[in-house]
């Protein structure tokens, strides 16, 4: 497919999608949409509502488009822009206190991948019961491996805020997951 | 060891918390050497792996985005777009309308289809780019084209095949494709966000 070979910059593409042409603004989603929906999926912990805030953001780009100054980059406005949609779900404003979330303890037998699979459930739990601050700051962190100044870019918070949000998120998920063992 | 500002030493003197910085964030050691031969370090290091491996197991697993995404953003983006008008065909049964934004759909994906062409545009507005008045249509498509081609050819190319397109898949008579170029493109992106930048796990 010759719009596959296209190798334009994302800045070329936004200019094209701020003048109005939405076939630009495809290729912006193929591109980022990997980046979007994974970001959505470790912030809401569920695939269908990652689907939904994938979708969502996406279009709020796009309607909000023209706002977009170019003083940061293309995707680092579109991680500002899955967060704030996730923390505008029910599943991104679930802020569950730790001690609330329902445990599966039960560990069935030797299966190393079933037990492999509900260790990575077990964490989805806890991270999405995390307070939002801290989930975005840990899965914008630990999953898409930001630096402390790009998160702080994204979250308009200081190095040292996001330093210390990632720093609570990982004394609770410590607490969480190692009182379980 | 708990000290004055409430973090947590080992006997070695080694900082909990930044053992803990270390393994979560698969971060090489700060002093390799000393952990390799401490073995309160050793022990801690090994039970914190255990404690985040299915973190870490989770953050290496690969996740694909919906299959339909694209096409659902699209979809909903272009309906934020106003309808620009529609051609009719009319017939002893009943009329079929077909609106401009599916023809400027189908001419911008036979234009795509043109070996050459890296990106077309073709707005469903009447007013704009495509033109509808009955059965005849006038279709405008913009291009951006690989570097190198020669640009006459490239629109004579497009030229027919959008017109073929579009008369095959509606039954509606082109009467004109014109055809802009608008950039010629050949670089490569700054970013493709799509790959996860990490390609192998950082930890040591």
């Amino acid at each position: 497919m010759p719009t596959e070979q296209l190798r334009a910059d994302d800045s070329v593409l936004v200019r094209w999608a701020k003048e109005g042409r939405p076939e630009a603004f495809e290729h912006l989603v193929r591109r980022h949409q990997l980046l979007v929906y994974r970001t959505a999926l470790r912030l809401t912990g569920d695939s269908h509502t990652a689907d939904d805030v994938a979708q969502e953001a996406f279009v709020a780009a796009w309607k909000s488009l023209r706002l977009f100054r170019e003083d940061s980059s293309f995707a680092t406005w579109l991680y500002r822009i899955v967060v704030n949609q996730a923390s505008n779900t029910g599943r991104g404003r679930r802020d569950v206190p730790v001690e609330e979330v329902p445990l599966d303890t039960h560990h069935p037998g030797a299966d190393t991948e079933a037990m492999q699979r509900e260790g990575e459930q077990r964490i989805v739990t806890a991270i999405v019961a995390l307070p939002f601050e801290q989930r975005a700051v840990l899965v914008l962190r630990l999953f898409e491996e930001l630096t402390y100044e790009e998160i702080a870019q994204i979250l308009s918070i200081s190095p040292d805020a996001v330093r210390g949000r990632l720093h609570r998120a990982r004394n609770q998920l410590t607490k969480r997951l190692g009182g379980e063992r | 060891m708990t000290r004055s500002d409430g973090s947590v030493s080992l006997p070695c003197g080694a900082d909990v918390n930044e053992l803990s910085d270390q393994v979560v964030g698969r971060l090489p050691a700060r002093d390799a050497e000393h952990q390799a031969a401490c073995p309160y370090c050793r022990a801690t290091i090994a039970e914190l792996r255990t404690l985040w491996s299915p973190l870490h197991a989770l953050a290496d697993e690969d996740v694909a985005a919906p299959k339909e995404l694209v096409a659902r953003v699209l979809e909903q983006i272009l309906e934020l777009d106003i309808d620009g008008g529609r051609a009719v065909i009319a017939a002893d049964r009943g009329d079929t309308s077909i609106g401009v934004q599916v023809i400027a759909t189908i001419a911008r994906k036979a234009a795509d289809s043109v070996s050459g062409t890296l990106l077309a545009f073709s707005r469903a507005r009447a007013d704009v780019q495509v033109g509808a008045a009955g059965r005849s249509v006038v279709v405008q498509v913009e291009i951006v084209a690989a570097l190198g081609m020669s640009l006459p050819m490239l629109s004579a190319q497009i030229q027919r095949t959008v017109r073929d397109h579009v008369a095959a898949l509606t039954g509606l008579s082109v009467v004109a494709v014109d055809v802009s170029m608008v950039e010629v493109a050949g670089g490569r992106p700054a970013i493709n966000s799509s790959v996860k930048r990490r390609a192998n796990p950082r930890e040591q």
